[in-house]
């Protein structure tokens, strides 16, 4: 007499255990089939169910720090290499193995790859923000606008007013922007741009500055926060934003095709680069399948008055911080555990400093379509003020110098997970 | 095109080079080079160092 069991054959969950298992023993198999290691991983499929069967330590073994994947990289914008037969032949540097959290909150074991080379061309990490969002419109006239602080020796100084006039109306959900390179330049050098909206081409119309009090008042700017008056914070608009979550940098890193920015904050305005396809148009399917979007923390400046220290993202390519390149951090041991890679490329076993007294040959880096070093963006905001961020620059130091509306080249990161 | 291209003693090559064009004061000392080496051998060995350092204070006999 037979015995009815409500017990499945086999569970969910060890059927998943035997097949990450099996994944491993088919790329062991393979390792001896053609007896050597180098030889073996044939595609990013194979090299991902490897990671994702594995564990942190396996991988170490099995994918050292300083071995390359190389797969190719079409830059659609340019008709030297936009084809299959002309891509770029990307290496991309084993920089560092570690757990990982995916969107779903599971932590799965990852391998980070970083670009040995940067960038064929340089991008904002963002543009020179509005200094007023329009949902509403705004007639044509004269208005004006007060510093509440004082900003370099140009001109910008606390209690100064700054009077313009717009002859065309701005529609509903235009902006005005303007007073780019506010410290730097000369008021006679200022100009106010109003847009149709924050993603238009071209603006409406740009229109001289002058030192008054001339027609309606806008509001007081202030130097590293938004004012009460609704206006944006003066370093936001003369250099841009250095928050990555709602950088450009961020958006173009992680879209395919056209259309791969939109508008992150009240007063964001379309980066330069925009035209571009997103950097992800220019990967096969099978690098994209092997890589998942992971949680990437980034700490936040301290001035423009953010309840946490920090913030977290999913991203699937990300430039590094200062911790990942292994160069000491204005908050210590946020923005992601060193990077080996950096740790043996320099020679060091401890975090490396900033500034022209610490420059590195290891942080000189060539650019996929240039010899030469290039300057090169990392994502840690420089923590005093709004609009900075930290990067790798061409002489081979790390620094601020660098705001974040300079369209300089990056060596993203992605993981294999 | 795919390719796998093993490459720990060309991080190892390049470093040296690297390093010969330095300032002297921003090469690393010869003990934080070896300590790094050890950092990194211990790490592909998936040894913890300073179970290795407890060993040898226990294992050898010092002559006082």
């Amino acid at each position: 007499m037979s015995t009815i069991t409500n017990e499945p054959i086999l569970l969910d969950s060890t059927g998943q255990a035997l097949l990450d298992e099996m994944k491993i023993q088919s790329g062991h198999l393979a390792m001896i089939a053609e007896g050597s290691r180098v030889q073996v991983y044939s595609s990013m499929r194979q090299i991902a169910d490897l990671v994702r069967g594995g564990d942190v330590a396996r991988n170490q073994k099995n994918f050292p720090i300083g071995d390359q994947i190389i797969m190719p990289w079409k830059d659609m914008d340019d008709a030297n290499h936009n084809t299959d037969e002309t891509a770029y032949q990307v290496a991309w540097d084993i920089v560092h193995h570690g757990d990982v959290e995916l969107r779903d909150g599971s932590i799965v074991p990852g391998m980070f790859i970083q670009m040995h080379l940067c960038s064929a061309y340089g991008l904002q990490f963002s543009h020179q923000e509005a200094f007023m969002n329009c949902p509403d419109g705004l007639a044509a006239g004269t208005y004006h606008v007060t510093f509440n602080n004082s900003w370099g020796s140009k001109g910008a100084d606390a209690g100064t007013s700054w009077q313009f006039t717009l002859t065309q109306a701005v529609p509903a959900g235009g902006r005005l922007s303007g007073f780019e390179g506010l410290p730097d330049q000369a008021p006679s050098a200022w100009r106010v741009k109003s847009w149709a909206s924050a993603a238009a081409t071209d603006p409406i119309e740009t229109v001289t500055v002058s030192s008054g009090e001339g027609g309606t008042s806008l509001g007081s700017m202030n130097l590293t926060t938004a004012s009460g008056d609704g206006l944006n914070c003066m370093q936001r608009v003369g250099y841009g934003s250095n928050r990555w979550a709602t950088s450009a940098l961020r958006q173009y890193l992680n879209k395919s095709g056209a259309n791969w920015w939109a508008s992150q904050t009240d007063f964001d305005i379309r980066p330069d680069q925009y035209n571009k396809q997103g950097f992800m148009t220019g990967f096969d399917a099978e690098f994209l399948n092997a890589i998942k979007p992971i949680k990437v923390t980034t700490a936040l400046n301290t001035v423009e008055g953010y309840e946490n220290a920090t913030e977290d993202t999913f991203d699937t390519f990300f430039v590094p911080s200062l911790q990942q390149m292994n160069v000491t951090q204005q908050l210590a041991n946020v923005e992601g555990d060193v990077f080996e890679y950096w740790r043996a490329r320099l020679g060091k076993n401890t975090y490396v400093g900033t500034g022209s007294s610490n420059v590195f040959d290891a942080f000189k880096i060539p650019a996929l379509n240039a010899n030469s070093a290039q300057s090169v963006r990392l994502r840690s905001a420089g923590r005093g003020n709004a609009s900075s961020t930290w990067s790798v620059l061409s002489s081979g130091y790390v620094s601020t110098n660098y705001y974040a509306s300079y369209a300089i080249r990056f060596s993203p990161v992605c993981v294999i997970c | 095109m795919f390719q796998y291209v093993k490459n720990t003693m060309g991080i190892a090559e390049k470093q040296a080079l690297e390093v010969a064009g330095m300032e002297i004061n921003d090469q690393a000392s010869e003990q934080e080079k070896q300590t790094a080496k050890l950092d990194y051998i211990a790490m592909m060995a998936d040894i913890d160092l300073s179970d290795l350092d407890d060993e040898d204070e226990e294992g050898m006999n010092y002559a006082e």
